[in-house]
Order: structure tokens, then C-alpha cells, then sequence
């Protein structure tokens, strides 16, 4: 929870009640009139999600970085020990991670101490850890803690309060108090995280891991144009990708695949997936199916294939006859999807679903399969009038008409359609389907469902706006 | 070894024979493609189909008459009966023309319904060999206008592969051209009596059994079902207003 600048010049603090801060809102609002405030929702993942990305970036400075493991995630830890010989002082150190992440914008406090717990503490409460970073020097941890309140001990919820209560405000009186007092008295972690903050109980950083960047590169001294050549190669790296995201337990989702040709530009392709797959097999046909379509400006000099967005892979029981094809396999299908994208193109191979939209041409919507972004919503169930009511055949534009109706808002009585003439013996309708004034360009028509003399059914509808007579569908 | 089919021991006429013969052969094909064959969703045309079933792994081609003929619609009717609570039909629609509102009035879920959009005739062609090559598709509908032996012939044995129901709508002109499908009908609509649609159905070609056969089928539009049009029961459709029956996958 945080205020902006311009918030905190009205008096908006960090942990004051939402109701509070919108009235101050209104107050400051009304009469500065340029400004007005926005209050967003907390969201507890996305802040996780942040702090993961920022730890990632951490792993340039420190080669053990980890999250503080208490709520709310907000710390990250980074150990410098024994780093200053080869990468310069501590202090440098400290002040390039500082303007690192200063200059991506982020406001932080920053202490290095002897302990995570003193580091913690200092840069939560002590003052002027705001604006730069405080080093305390070694051995002197003790000191600058005594003279913190007791929550920077990282105690857990409602201990601080009740030391309050006792008149104990600061470590310093908590660590002139006997042991055994506290450990009688007091939650066992208060005197776990006082030895953990003076440094005679050990801590360590549960470290983040940066995840393995799933990319297989290969240059080529001398350059390859024969097709076979440059597959067999691609097989190979596709291999070794594969061999990293077995690793991490991940199936890769999207793979971004680059040629070098010099002396022309690189040729790169995306190759989307349906499932995340860390088949060799599965990916090798994909590739292949792209590479077949690919013209290649200049004989090959290196490739890299690099997975830009990957999933767990679903566990799956093996099957002791592994390729039965009477049992269904969703791993099979999802094969077929990728073969046909793959050759296709993502947006060739769709699923339906139905929507809530009296247009005709609105009436489903095509999705397509292969690295679906975002989950589908729950279909819709609609209710199944006539099935003659439709047709098969939807005409993607209606097709203009030449049409005659005896009567000026009446049925079709003929119409020519591929330099035939049509007599209409039999129709049904008008269904009128009309969309909101709301819409971009709303429609108003008139449904004809028309049977000609040969028993032909077509479906027709008259453009209310001007009367004109269109095809849309044939049965 | 004793076939039960001899003349001697079971007496019968020639054709008797025959008949066993073929109804003997249709079952090893059936065994051998897996599982129960596939109703058209119609008892007269089922009654013309060697087994009274369509085969899985097999091809079907509708020809049609003209425009808006409604051999679609038959097609569709087969699909949905191919394909049942949970199959997947794969639809290969270059010309974009498919309405899968139109499907799912018929009875097919959308959620069974992957769309494939090839740009030219080879990537179609293409694309249904993947799809009837494929062992998790029900059954497969499209719409190519021209097959040439070679590449009919591999899509038949993608299909005996997979054994998907390959569904194919062509135009009438595809009559003249060798066909590979194990059953080949033509549709022509005819004018409709009392409000029902009448499409005229003729068998050109059945593997196993004897073509050149015509029906005319009813399409009951409030239930989706097709019948065979019976001319004393069309003079009356209001008078028994229940005697549509709806299959139990409808």
C-alpha cells in the first residue's frame, strides 16, 4: 500500500481507510481541479509477481538473492559476503543496485548489515533509509538495532503491540531483559528473531533460483544451405531444449526460431503451440512444417531456437500400450492442431463458440486454438430453435441481389442470383433482426427463408435502411 | 474349413449366397476399422447401406444437385451422428462459407467443432489428409470441388488410418470423376409438400453392395430428423403431430 507524491501532499498515508482517503480526494480534488484521486485495489499476486521480476534483476549483483519469506512479500534479500575482492567495495556495490532500481522507478530502502535481521530492521525503520542507502558497519549492528522499535525485529502479528503495552518500545530494552524472562513471557520467536538479528542464530536466504533460460544456439563456421543439413541442426538444438525444460518440469507454448544468413537480415519465425509440449518429436514436426514454407535468402550461418512462453506440463500415467489409438489421447490431438497451425497458420485453426448477438455474421465467435492467451469463458448455452431456420452455408458478406417483391415491403417473388433466375414458390418469414443503436453500424433487416421452383433454399434478407435485397445463406 | 456359406449346406438361392458373402465381408471390414459403424440418421438410407451402418474410416461424398440442395445438411446429419456426445468433427472450410450456427441446431455441440481455414486447394488438401489421417477426429466434413484420383485415393487411405468418417459435399460435376469414397450419393431437393423439405436422395456407388437406388427423405424441421418421405403421411403432417421420432443422439 502506497500513496503518490501528489496524494501525500493532500495527506494521504499508506495504511489510512479507504473512505478517509477518498474524502481527502473530493476535499483536494474540488479545488485543484486538475487532479483527481484513484484508489486501486491491492492485489497481493501482482506484487509477488513484481518482486519475482525484480529479484531475476537482483541476480546481476548477487549470486544469492532470495524473498523475504513474511507477509506482505515486500523485501528482497541479497548476500554480498566475500563478493568485494573480485567485484569492488561493499558500499559500491550497494550504491549500483541502489541506482539500478531507482532508476526503474522505484522508491526503496536499502540497508547492508551484519545479519538479514539487522539489514531488515535498519532499512524498514531506521531513518534516512529512504533516500539513500545506510551501511552499518561490521560489529555495529547491535548498536543501531537497540535503538529501533521492537517491530523491526520481524515479530509476528500483535507481539509488538503487547511489548508496547509493557512499555518495551525499543530492542534495546528487550535485550537488556534476561532470557529466560522473554522465553517464558514471550511468543518463542521473539528471542529467535533477536538472536537472528544479532547474529547468534543463524538465517539463511531462501534463494530464487533464476530460472534456466530455455534458448539453444548453434553459429556455424562455414554455412549451410542444404535443407536436410539445416534441419538435422535445428534437431540437435531442439534436443537440448528439450533436455531444459524436462529440467524444469515445463512444456514449452511458443518457440521463436532464428536464421542467420548473412549477408542478408536474419529470417525469424514464431511457431505457437496447442499444448505445452516438451516432446522432441512434437516440436521437431512443427519447426519442419514452418521451415518448409521458409524461403531463405543466403545459405545458413547459425540457429537459435529460444521457448518464449512455456507452461507445466500436464503429468500424464504412460500407458502400457502407448499408441493404442482407441483410447483418446489429448496429446495426440494437440499434435494435429500444431501440425495444421504450423503449416496453416495460427488463426487457419479455430474453434467455435457460440455468443449472445442476433447478427447473423455475430452469432459465433472463431477463437484460435494454438496458444490460447486467456482462459475461454464458460459457454453459453443457447436455446435450439428449428434447425431449417439457418442455413449451412453463411455467405461471409451478403452477397447484393437483384430481387422482385409484387408488394414494396413484401416477400421475394424472384431473383437472379449467378446469372440465374429464381422463382420463388415458397418462403418464410420475415424474421427481423435487428442490433442496438449502440452499435458502430447497427442492422436492420428483414429474414427470408425461400424455396425456388427446382426446391432450392436460400435465405435472403431486405436492408431496411434502403430496401435492398441481399444473399446470406444457402441450405 | 467350414465357412457356413456354401450353397450345398444352406441351400438358398444365388443371391442368398451372395447376400451372406457380403454381409460376412462387412463385418471383418467393420472389425478391422474398430467399432460400430455410423448411422446416416435416416432408416431408408441406412436400409441401403451394406450393414445398414457407415463404416469408420471410410469416405462419403454427397453431390449436389445445385446450390442450397440441402446435401450439406445431410452431411451434417451423418457428422452428428459420427461424432455423438463427445467426438470431434473437424470441418475444412476453404470457401469460409460454414455456419456453425446452422451445426449446432442440428444438434452438435460447438465445443466439438474445430474449424480448419486452408487458403488454397493444395493447403486443403493437405489439411484433410492430416485430419482424417488423424486418430482423434470423429469425423471430418469439407467441401473440395476437385479431387484428382491420386490425391483421393490417399486421403481414402489417410482415412482407413485414422478412422475418422470423412464427409465430402462436392458439386454435381464431380460425377463425372473416378471416386475413391465407399459410398457416393446425390442429392436434389425437391419442391416441398405441405411445408416439408423433400430432398430427393439417389445412391450412385456403395462398396459391397448394390447401387443405383432412389429415396426421398422428409427433413423434420422442429425435431432435426429425417424420414422418408411417405406421400399418404405427408398429406396429413398435422394429424399426427408426434409421429416424428427423435433419435436418441438428438
Amino acid at each position: 500500500m502506497d500513496a503518490s507524491r501528489k496524494a501525500r501532499q493532500w495527506g494521504v498515508r499508506a495504511g489510512m481507510p479507504v473512505a478517509e482517503a477518498r474524502g481527502l480526494g473530493r476535499q483536494h480534488g474540488a479545488a485543484s481541479r486538475s487532479a483527481t484521486l484513484h484508489c486501486v485495489a491491492c492485489d497481493p499476486r501482482a506484487d509477488r509477481e513484481a518482486l519475482e521480476r525484480l529479484s531475476r534483476m537482483c541476480h546481476a549483483f548477487s549470486p544469492l538473492v532470495g524473498r523475504e519469506q513474511t507477509e506482505p512479500p515486500d523485501s528482497l534479500l541479497l548476500d554480498l559476503t566475500g563478493l568485494a575482492p573480485g567485484l569492488g567495495s561493499e558500499a559500491a556495490r550497494v550504491q549500483q543496485v541502489h541506482r539500478a532500481l531507482v532508476r526503474r522507478g522505484y522508491r526503496i530502502r536499502m540497508a547492508l548489515a551484519d545479519t538479514i535481521g539487522a539489514a531488515w530492521g535498519v532499512a524498514h525503520f531506521a531513518e534516512g533509509a529512504a533516500g539513500r542507502p545506510l551501511l552499518i558497519r561490521p560489529g555495529e549492528s547491535a548498536d543501531r538495532l537497540a535503538r529501533l522499535p521492537s517491530a523491526a525485529l520481524r515479530l509476528p502479528v500483535g507481539l509488538s503491540p503487547l511489548l508496547a503495552r509493557l512499555g518495551i518500545e525499543r530492542i534495546g530494552q528487550l535485550m537488556q531483559l534476561p532470557r529466560s524472562e522473554l522465553a517464558a513471557r514471550f511468543d518463542p520467536w521473539l528471542l529467535v528473531r533477536l538472536d537472528q538479528a544479532l547474529g547468534s542464530a543463524a538465517e539463511t536466504i531462501a534463494a530464487q533460483r533464476p530460472e534456466a533460460e530455455l534458448v539453444a544456439e548453434r553459429s556455424l563456421e562455414f554455412s549451410i544451405d542444404r535443407r536436410q543439413g539445416i534441419e538435422r541442426l535445428v534437431a540437435v538444438l531442439i534436443r537440448q531444449l528439450c533436455g531444459k525444460l524436462v529440467a524444469c518440469g515445463r512444456g514449452a507454448l511458443e518457440l521463436a526460431v532464428r536464421l542467420e544468413c548473412p549477408p542478408a537480415a536474419p529470417v525469424t519465425f514464431h511457431a505457437g503451440l496447442f499444448r505445452p509440449t516438451a516432446s522432441p518429436r512434437h516440436l521437431q514436426d512443427v519447426i519442419h512444417l514452418h521451415l518448409e514454407r521458409l524461403r531463405l535468402p543466403a545459405p545458413v550461418a547459425g540457429v537459435s531456437l529460444q521457448v518464449t512462453a512455456s507452461g507445466r506440463e500436464e503429468p500424464r500415467q504412460q500407458r502400457l500400450f502407448a499408441d493404442d489409438p482407441s483410447l483418446p489421447d489429448p496429446r495426440r490431438f494437440a499434435r494435429l492442431v500444431d501440425r495444421l497451425a504450423g503449416r496453416l497458420g495460427r488463426r487457419a485453426v479455430r474453434a467455435v463458440q457460440p455468443t449472445p448477438d442476433a447478427q447473423p455474421e455475430r452469432a459465433c465467435h472463431y477463437r484460435p486454438l494454438v496458444a490460447p492467451r486467456k482462459r475461454s469463458p464458460a459457454p453459453l448455452r443457447t436455446d435450439r430453435p428449428g434447425p431449417l431456420e439457418r442455413p449451412l452455408w453463411l455467405v461471409p458478406r451478403p452477397q447484393p441481389l437483384d430481387v422482385v417483391a409484387v408488394v414494396p415491403l413484401g416477400p421475394p417473388v424472384r431473383f437472379r442470383l449467378g446469372g440465374t433466375l429464381h422463382q420463388v414458390v415458397r418462403h418464410w418469414g420475415p424474421e427481423r433482426i435487428e442490433t442496438g443503436w449502440w452499435r458502430q453500424q447497427p442492422v436492420r433487416r428483414d429474414y427470408y427463408r425461400v424455396e425456388t421452383a427446382s426446391g432450392a433454399r436460400f435465405w435472403l434478407f431486405r436492408r431496411l435502411r434502403d430496401a435492398k435485397w441481399f444473399l446470406h445463406g444457402m441450405f | 474349413m467350414d465357412d457356413g456359406i456354401s450353397g450345398k449346406q444352406h441351400g438358398g438361392s444365388r443371391e442368398q449366397i451372395v447376400r451372406r458373402l457380403r454381409e460376412r465381408l462387412s463385418r471383418w471390414a467393420g472389425r478391422t476399422r474398430g467399432g460400430q459403424g455410423v448411422s446416416t440418421g435416416c432408416l431408408v438410407l441406412d436400409r441401403m447401406l451394406p450393414g445398414r451402418r457407415l463404416a469408420r474410416g471410410t469416405l462419403v461424398e454427397w453431390l449436389e444437385a445445385e446450390r442450397g440442395g440441402g446435401a450439406g445438411i445431410l452431411a451434417l446429419v451423418v457428422a452428428r451422428e459420427a461424432v455423438g456426445a463427445c467426438g470431434r468433427l473437424v470441418v475444412v472450410d476453404r470457401p469460409r462459407f460454414f455456419y456453425p450456427v446452422a451445426a449446432e441446431r442440428w444438434g452438435i455441440d460447438m465445443q466439438q467443432i474445430v474449424v480448419v481455414r486452408p487458403q488454397s486447394v493444395r493447403d486443403e488438401h493437405w489439411a484433410l489428409h492430416q485430419v482424417l489421417r488423424a486418430a482423434d477426429v470423429a469425423a471430418v466434413l469439407a467441401w473440395p470441388e476437385h479431387l484428382d484420383p491420386t490425391t483421393f485415393r490417399r486421403l481414402r487411405l489417410a482415412a482407413e488410418t485414422g478412422g475418422a468418417l470423412g464427409l465430402l459435399v462436392r458439386p454435381d460435376q464431380a460425377r463425372r470423376e473416378a471416386s475413391w469414397a465407399d459410398v457416393r450419393w446425390r442429392v436434389q431437393p425437391r419442391p416441398s409438400t405441405a411445408g416439408t423439405w423433400v430432398l430427393g436422395v439417389e445412391l450412385l456407388r456403395v462398396r459391397g453392395g448394390p447401387a443405383a437406388r432412389r429415396v426421398e427423405v422428409r427433413i423434420d424441421e422442429t425435431a432435426g430428423t429425417l424420414h422418408e418421405a411417405d406421400p399418404l403421411r405427408m398429406a396429413a403432417p398435422l394429424a399426427r403431430p408426434t409421429a416424428a421420432r427423435r433419435p436418441a443422439g438428438a
